[in-house]
């Protein structure tokens, strides 16, 4: 219970719940993006980013050189954590994008959760819970200006891609095992919060 | 001074700005299709702060979450400059290297476009404004990381400057001036067109009395009752005050921010047809000649024979000059040539007639007057039946007795009312 304190695990629930909810308003607007291939990317592709970063803070130790030099290691409720706080965001993200139409719907919002969590989490190991941002917001802001310009730089634009995307599936895959692997050095000492 | 070179090292601006240059150059090179056009390389360059200043916004709300969550408020408050000074030093630090990664992103644009550009310069104040408006994320991120001082807020205000300024462009009131008082927004400046100054000068004006404003109120609520505090708070409200009254007096509701159709004295070359460009595009004009003769050479003899085809402004396609055939160019390169022979061939075909060319895909459901069109072209197959047998016809036919049939179905091609049975 002290953990899931530590962790702001209701706000983390709250954030969750709300995107849903908002997702599941707004999931089927969007924007147009690109010139020559017009695309209709729904607002609602922000939400994966949003509700990795917010695991990936949530997770993350506000107190890390307490911890790291704490008796129990707590390495396995972080990673318990990440998985409990992870299906409750495919269940919140899949309810909010169930509404919305291809070719960008759901199967590719669930994508990039993936692949954002998994660098949220690598970010986050390396810069910080208030730092680590910069990676996956930059590579989700990118994204859309190069697909806004027609540009299809791969490992940039997965993002945007269709659902039925299988280059962008192993991409986001990737990025979540890398995620999952760079746990092992939470907590880090020394490490920015 | 010292204060303030610290900050420069420790602050979020040197690891932030690799990301910003980044960001922003990719914006920048994927909204150009060449460098060789000094007004839409500056553009390029200026639209850059559209995805930098979310990063900006992020690391200014970084700098004021820090400070909260580390519990040195009171050492600001117990500042003998004044409480605002800290946060000064703070956004001043971060607005110096946003300022760089502007700079940098800029010269990739521009410096290229220098030994290329075959006509006119930067558009300096236009760049100027763009980049005072990067910094005013700064204080706006400041403010917002104040408000709510939690790790997740640096990067949510980030995602929320990045959101609001699609939202923003997104909206179809792109050209309204309280529209242009979001500091960063998208926006392709042709030659033809010229940036207006005063519109320009009241949004740099607004700008910076966001950041005056900020700091104002940090003075302010700091309970910093000195006269440089009340100074600070009147030049913030006249900055903001002015600023936004420049930008909304310039015209009454519908600004335009650049004065449209300006330049228009062209490069001319060729026999028949005389082709004519803006010196802007000279270079591509070679490249223009060659895939507008054989369309000319169709249509010659007939009602719609091209004499003279000159470059025009998009939106001004609709009023050509006496004898000449308008045709536009969106960038210098071989596929928008073919976009400007497409164009060259409905405005020979249609003049100003209102036919429906929304319909891109020439497979499906053409209509008959179309497909005099993809003929004229010379390119381009269609896949509908009828119209794959009338345009198999027309190909059909040598070259006087094309021009006899263009010729009596002339007023049918103009009014988009030819049919079908007309192609026998």
């Amino acid at each position: 219970m002290l953990f899931l304190r530590s962790r702001r695990a209701v706000l983390l629930l709250l954030a969750l719940l709300g995107a849903g909810v908002v997702g599941r308003i707004w999931g089927a607007h969007g924007y147009r993006v690109g010139q020559q291939v017009p695309t209709i990317l729904p607002w609602s592709m922000f939400l994966p980013l949003c509700c990795a970063y917010a695991i990936g803070v949530s997770a993350a130790s506000p107190l890390p050189d307490g911890e790291l030099l704490g008796r129990r290691c707590i390495r396995g409720y972080v990673r318990g954590y990440l998985v409990v706080a992870t299906v409750l965001a495919v269940v919140a993200i899949a309810w909010a994008m169930s509404r919305t139409p291809p070719p960008i719907s759901a199967p590719a919002a669930l994508r990039d959760l993936a692949g954002m969590l998994g660098l949220s989490l690598v970010s986050i190991a390396v810069a910080g819970a208030s730092s680590g941002w910069v990676l996956p917001g930059g590579l989700m802001f990118c994204a859309i200006i190069l697909r806004m310009g027609d540009v299809d730089f791969l490992p940039v634009t997965w993002l945007v891609r269709d659902d039925s995307d299988t280059v962008s599936r192993i991409i986001a895959a990737g990025l979540f095992v890398a995620g999952g692997v760079a746990t092992h050095w939470w907590p880090r000492h020394g490490q920015l919060t | 001074m010292n204060a303030f070179v610290v900050q420069l090292r420790r602050g979020p601006g040197l690891w932030i700005t690799p990301a910003m240059v980044l960001a922003g150059a990719a914006l920048a090179l994927s909204q150009l299709q060449a460098l060789t056009v000094w007004s839409e390389s500056s553009s390029a360059a200026a639209n850059s702060p559209y995805v930098m200043g979310a990063f900006v916004a992020g690391g200014g709300s970084w700098l004021s979450v820090q400070a909260r969550r580390r519990g040195t408020l009171q050492v600001d408050q117990l500042s003998a400059r004044g409480p605002a000074a800290a946060a000064a030093v703070d956004m001043g630090a971060l607005a110096v290297w946003a300022l760089v990664a502007y700079g940098l992103v800029a010269a990739i644009v521009l410096v290229p476009t220098a030994f290329r550009a075959t006509w006119g310069g930067p558009a300096w104040l236009w760049l100027a404004e763009s980049g005072v408006g990067l910094v005013a994320f700064v204080p706006l991120g400041w403010g917002l990381g104040r408000l709510a001082p939690s790790r997740f807020t640096p990067f949510a205000v980030a995602v929320l400057a990045f959101a609001t300024a699609v939202f923003w462009d997104s909206s179809p009131r792109t050209y309204w001036w309280w529209h242009r008082l979001f500091p960063a927004l998208q926006w392709i400046q042709r030659p033809f067109d010229e940036p207006r100054a005063l519109p320009l000068v009241g949004q740099i004006l607004w700008y910076l009395g966001i950041g005056a404003a900020v700091l104002a109120i940090v003075a302010v609520t700091g309970r910093d009752s000195a006269r440089r505090t009340r100074a600070l708070a009147a030049v913030a409200c006249l900055l903001v005050a002015g600023g936004a009254g420049i930008a909304a007096s310039t015209e009454s509701g519908h600004v335009v921010f650049a004065e449209l159709g300006v330049h228009r004295e062209m490069v001319c070359a060729g026999d028949e047809p005389v082709v004519c460009v803006h010196p802007a595009y000279r270079d591509t004009l070679p490249q223009v000649q060659e895939r507008f003769t054989p369309i000319v050479q169709r249509l010659a003899g007939t009602p719609f024979a091209v004499h003279r085809a000159v470059q025009q402004p998009r939106e001004d396609l609709a009023y050509l000059t006496p004898g000449a055939t308008g045709f536009g160019l969106d960038w210098a390169t071989s596929t928008y040539v073919d976009i400007a022979a497409e164009d060259l061939v409905r405005n020979a075909l249609y003049g100003t007639a209102a036919c429906d060319l929304s319909s891109a895909d020439l497979s499906i459901g053409l209509d008959p007057y179309r497909v005099v069109e993809v003929w004229a072209f010379g390119e381009g197959q269609v896949l509908d039946p009828h119209a794959k047998q009338a345009l198999t016809w027309l190909s059909g036919l040598d070259g006087p007795g094309a021009r006899t049939w263009l010729t009596s179905h002339a007023g049918q091609i103009r009014a988009c009312t030819l049919a079908y049975s007309d192609f026998s």
